[in-house]
């Protein structure tokens, strides 16, 4: 079976599965790899952070004051993140995997409220958790295999498995993955991390759930 | 029919959340799909649901959408004939 597998992608065995990257936004902090890219009092709401990074980094899409506020955690630092890189893979290579406990109830619940008078179609389009992901594929036109799970709790685990089983069964190079949970306008957490099947480099991070969690807790700087 | 046009302007720029829009960078002419303002085909309900909320006027055949919303004048004039409130 794995000789079997090797063969049909090509698996490099010196290639190994690494954290290229990784960004947070926790708490009015944004991190990039272990620099702090803008950290802000603890009062200030996700929608004027959300803005304020919109600005800052000058991410021009035409579609970002539409998006809800689940998006907007997700979109702005996997565009942050995407944008430092080089990434030279294939559109199809490139794939998204993320997970979340709230899904988005925040923006259901906002739809729930329009159905009072008229309901809001621009509203309803973003009552799925991976819309994020579709507009992440079209700012950077990447077309890989991408899925959003939710789960109880932050898992570790889950993300490895999930993001190991993606790199062995498909043709995948590199994959975006991570946790994009937003609970409240003070409330809200996007740790993503950038998978690539490499081999080994000095600076990556061995991607495995230890690695991951200490990401997720802020205590990889 | 300035004044409407004023009113619709800042209406579009609230339902569509075009926040870093103001009135006067909408033309009255330019198309509001496509190259002009880039809206959508969700847009293009939303705006219908500006007309019932703020107008009282119902489009009953979405088709008409296309000459309706094909730009801020097209909308004030069928406003302007339609408008129950």
């Amino acid at each position: 079976m794995e000789v079997q597998m090797q063969q049909r992608f090509f698996i490099n065995m010196d290639e190994k599965l690494y954290i290229s990257s990784f960004i947070r936004l926790v708490d009015a902090k944004l991190q990039l790899n272990e620099k702090t890219l803008m950290h802000e009092d603890n009062s200030i709401t996700f929608k004027e952070i959300s803005k304020k990074i919109y600005k800052q980094f000058e991410l021009k899409y035409i579609k970002f004051f539409k998006m809800d506020e689940h998006s907007k955690l997700g979109f702005l630092p996997a565009s942050i993140l995407l944008n430092n890189l080089n990434l030279d893979y294939e559109p199809d290579k490139v794939a998204m995997i993320m997970f979340n406990a709230e899904s988005t109830m925040h923006t259901d619940n906002n739809y729930v409220t329009t159905l009072d008078t008229i309901p809001s179609p621009a509203v309803f389009v973003y009552t799925l958790p991976n819309i994020v992901i579709g507009e992440i594929c079209i700012k950077f036109k990447l077309r890989g295999e991408n899925t959003f799970f939710i789960e109880k709790d932050f898992n570790a685990d889950s993300i490895f498995q999930m993001v190991d089983i993606l790199f062995k069964t498909s043709n995948t190079r590199a994959c975006l993955t991570g946790w994009v949970n937003f609970k409240s306008q003070q409330d809200y957490n996007c740790t993503l991390y950038l998978v690539e099947r490499v081999v080994e480099q000095q600076n990556y991070i061995i991607f495995e759930p230890k690695n991951i969690d200490k990401i997720y807790r802020g205590e990889l700087k | 029919m300035n004044e409407l046009i004023k009113n619709i302007k800042e209406q579009v720029i609230e339902q569509l959340n075009l926040e870093d829009l103001s009135p006067d960078e909408i033309s009255e002419t330019e198309s509001l799909f496509g190259e002009g303002l880039g809206l959508d085909s969700i847009d293009a309900l939303e705006l219908m649901v500006l007309l019932e909320r703020e107008y009282g006027i119902k489009v009953e055949n979405p088709a008409d959408g296309k000459e309706i919303f094909s730009s801020i004048n097209s909308m004030a004039e069928f406003i302007e004939a339609n408008r129950k409130k």
